[in-house]
């Protein structure tokens, strides 16, 4: 099968193939004649970031996987400013962490096309919140574009690059997990010469303090500036390809759908048999243009506005209605559910009561006819996988530090530490807070070691924060500098699985790797002594016995005591292990030794392990076991024995 | 025709569906996918929605799917309610029980695990056709037990009213899979084949 990171490159103007929305983005800026591409990998925008590494060599881009999203949207910032077209991309949360220098750096512009990909996560697949990156738009006066399938996604990446030259203004390219992970029908485009010679383009900055450095002298003229862009922007956006109006011209009612709300309206409409009907199919949610509301309202006695999440269209055109002194009826939010992502069920429902219709079935009913049937279904939220190196760092932290430790943690796979029967996840907040809130918690309950006053020894409560070794160099390091510096009496127990394993295995400063070969290797052991850590150790998750001890010395420090916990990622190592066509060991219950105690599911959790309640012992299912042996550590009476071997 | 693929993360439900995209790319059937990746797959309960020949939105409008093809019998029932009135159900009948369920267990909060005969009579009960397949046990026929998603594969272009022929399916599933596994994975996918032809 042709690969997908060789079909974004393939030179066939015409050719029409599947591609993931994320896919069809970079094939969109490589068309766009991209020079530079930065990000940190999030849910749901990856996998634009891993095809952009898979090819950047190929197509003489250069592609860098930054080690967060400040640190990304400043890279490709600059490239821009250096006259190169260049994109940045992150989920919405990562919009957070790159806010600083986004809202500061507006004012400035671009000289080449900025293009700033955001993946939004309605009813939150992937997240730990359903925030909308229209708002953010809105606040900075940035356009923001939003396609409503794969190959509109691919069209609107080249226009927005356009849009953004042509004003020297940023450019949002929003999506959500239903555009990014939606795999349709793409039409290729004409590939650029650079690009397919792989010319690395190199760009050149022009020095301009009055532009470029933000005293208030200079970024007092911003303001005005960018007010003056959004509304010329809005003006062009009158004549945007991705903004149409259509149905039936005389129409007495019109809906207005942005994005992919498009697709679920067109079939809603369809389901409903409704037909006099005019629809404004809006790809510019923010700013939306006039001109175009101005002749979709024409004729127009009620309107209905079918958007998801929050009513960022809903306002812009109910405050031109009044000012343009229309007072027609306008709905929104009061018909379509304000939180968790659209659906064709929801369009429908909306759609039935705004013109008073019945829907096509009974939603109600079939609602309580399936609740009967698949009600005994029990819950299977995502979990920790067999072999997870996390699994064993938690169940020797927790048997180190007792249920009465605090353990705040961070973002990362080993969230799931949250779960039974692990439990060792007391808070999760965002990208870095482990280490902020552990400090803060021992600030309250401990006090600073710099303070006269302050608990030690057997007086302390215990802390033990987790963070992952990718969110540990995203924002981690700050936040130890300042659990060093003020003295703080916390465990930090860096869980490094040498991957940033959650969002697809992408490399990060721990390991050093690069997409344009061998960058540096950062070890984090060495980071936290430099800093000054009261105690560091690296221990192998995989040695329970060796972790567990390990831990128990630290915290019989007083301060701050840093232990990475360094194993690979299972996952990546089955994977890569399954390619070179290795075996591995399954681990068998020895019914003779088990006595049927349960530590191993009350204490351990591995998925492969469940109860045989006839025998009353545990088992291993086979097809489910990779090996690590974990179970034979954890297991008081030795009954987990490796059997045969496994693929 | 409107297909939900669902069962356990890990157990290879994306490929499933991007095998029988592959597929309409060759036939130049429209088709639109929406998947799950990230930490929703994380041995979680994983759903893909593919419209094959019709719809825009990568969403199955509830209670418009035509089949359900489940890796896991829970995860079929999970999501039964997609499924057409008369809709058919393809599942493995193999159970995976979660971590969860099964602490709840032992602690004596349930007093059973959930059994296959009860997911089965469930389904039943919706008025879903319904074929099972030993997913586990044609797989490791075939030589490996990493095929199951491939036999169900082949399960679903035994039905009667699948858009595509099973010469075009076979050449998706080898372009699909790894090299070294396209031998193996062929056979899963006749093995899953004939099972249900057998069944109709």
């Amino acid at each position: 099968m042709a690969k997908v990171t060789d079909i974004v490159l393939w030179d066939k103007p015409g050719e029409r193939v599947l591609l993931l929305g994320n896919h069809a983005i970079a094939r969109g800026a490589l068309e766009a004649n991209i020079a530079v591409f930065a990000a940190y990998p999030g849910t749901p925008s990856s996998e634009l970031t891993d095809t952009m590494a898979a090819v950047a060599k190929k197509a003489g881009v250069y592609m860098e996987y930054s080690t967060n999203e400040k640190v990304a949207f400043e890279t490709a910032l600059a490239a821009a400013w250096s006259g190169l077209r260049a994109m940045t991309a992150m989920k919405h949360v990562g919009l957070n962490v790159a806010a600083d220098t986004f809202m500061s750096a507006v004012g400035m512009g671009v000289e080449g096309g900025f293009v700033i990909m955001v993946a939004d996560d309605p009813s939150m697949w992937s997240s730990q919140n359903e925030q909308d990156t229209r708002v953010y738009a809105k606040f900075a006066n940035v356009p923001v574009l939003e396609p409503s399938s794969p190959h509109e996604a691919k069209e609107m990446t080249k226009y927005a690059f356009e849009l953004s030259e042509k004003f020297k203004h940023f450019v949002i390219l929003r999506t959500t997990t239903r555009t990014s992970h939606a795999r349709g029908d793409v039409v290729l485009g004409e590939l650029p010469e650079e690009i397919k010679k792989a010319e690395r383009k190199f760009g050149k900055f022009k020095k301009d303090p009055t532009r470029f450095v933000d005293v208030p002298a200079h970024a007092r003229k911003f303001h005005p500036l960018i007010l003056e862009k959004i509304e010329k922007i809005r003006e062009e956006l009158n004549n945007c390809p991705f903004n149409w109006i259509e149905g039936k011209e005389d129409a007495k009612v019109g809906i207005i759908a942005p994005g992919l709300s498009y697709a679920y309206v067109k079939e809603a409409l369809a389901w409903l048999g409704v037909e006099d009907v005019k629809v404004l199919k809006l790809g510019t949610p923010f700013p939306v243009p006039y001109g175009l509301l101005e002749k979709f309202f024409d004729g127009l006695e009620k309107v209905l506005i079918v958007e998801e999440l929050e009513p960022v269209v809903e306002e812009q055109v109910k405050t031109w209605a009044y000012d343009r002194g229309l007072r027609i009826p306008i709905h929104g939010k009061d018909l379509v559910p304000r939180v968790y992502e659209m659906t064709t069920r929801r369009a429908v429902e909306a759609i039935a009561k705004f013109l008073g219709l019945e829907t096509p079935i009974n939603f109600a009913e079939i609602d309580e006819k399936y609740e009967k049937v698949s009600q005994i279904v029990p819950p299977r939220p995502p979990s920790l996988c067999p072999a997870c190196p996390h699994r064993n760092s938690f169940f020797a932290i927790r048997k180190a530090a007792g249920p009465k430790a605090i353990y705040p943690s961070d973002i990362g796979c080993y969230t799931l530490g949250v779960l039974p029967p692990l439990r060792t996840v007391d808070t999760t907040v965002a990208m870095g807070a482990s280490i902020g809130i552990g400090h803060g918690l021992s600030i309250a309950m401990n006090g600073s070691l710099a303070e006269e006053e302050h608990k030690e020894g057997k007086e302390k409560q215990i802390i033990v924060a987790t963070i992952g070794d990718s969110t540990f160099y995203h924002t981690g390091l700050p936040a130890l500098a300042n659990a060093i510096y003020n003295r703080s009496n916390v465990l930090i127990v860096v869980l490094d699985n040498l991957v940033t394993a959650m969002t697809g295995d992408q490399p990060n400063p721990g390991t050093g790797q690069t997409p344009h070969g061998m960058g540096k290797r950062i070890p984090i052991e060495d980071v936290a002594k430099a800093m000054g850590a009261d105690f560091v150790a690296v221990v192998d998750p995989y040695d329970i016995k060796a972790t567990y001890e390990t831990i128990k010395k630290a915290l019989e420090v007083e301060g701050v005591s840093v232990v990475v916990s360094r194993q690979v990622c299972a996952l990546y190592k089955v994977g890569q292990m399954r390619r070179r066509r290795m075996k591995w060991p399954i681990y068998q219950v020895n019914e003779d030794k088990c006595t049927g105690c349960k530590i191993c599911i009350n204490a351990y959790g591995c998925p492969a392990i469940y109860w045989d309640p006839e025998n009353k012992k545990a088992k291993v299912d086979p097809t489910m076991c990779w090996g690590c042996g974990g179970c034979a550590q954890v297991c008081p009476f030795d009954a987990f024995e490796p059997m045969k071997e496994g693929e | 025709m409107n297909v939900i693929y669902c069962g356990v993360g890990g157990q290879g439900i994306v490929l499933m569906s991007n095998i029988v995209g592959e597929a309409c790319a060759r036939k130049g059937i429209h088709v639109v996918s929406g998947e799950l990746h990230g930490l929703s797959q994380r041995s979680g309960s994983v759903i893909v929605h593919q419209r094959i020949g019709e719809g825009l939105s990568p969403l199955i409008p509830y209670g418009e799917a035509d089949v359900i093809l489940a890796l896991e019998p829970m995860e079929a029932l999970r999501y039964i309610y997609f499924l057409k009135p008369g809709g058919t159900v393809i599942t493995n009948t193999r159970l995976i029980h979660h971590p969860y369920e099964t602490e709840n267990f032992v602690k004596g909060k349930i007093d059973k695990y959930i059994t296959y005969e009860e997911i089965v009579e469930n389904i039943r009960k919706s008025g879903a056709k319904l074929y099972e397949i030993d997913a586990l046990k044609l797989a490791e026929e075939a030589g490996t037990a990493l095929a199951q998603n491939v036999v169900l594969v082949g399960a679903l272009t035994a039905l009667p009213d699948f858009p595509i022929d099973k010469e075009t399916m076979l050449e998706a599933v080898k372009a699909s899979v790894p090299e070294k596994a396209v031998e193996a994975n062929v056979r899963a996918f006749e093995l899953g084949y004939k099972a249900v032809k057998e069944l109709l």
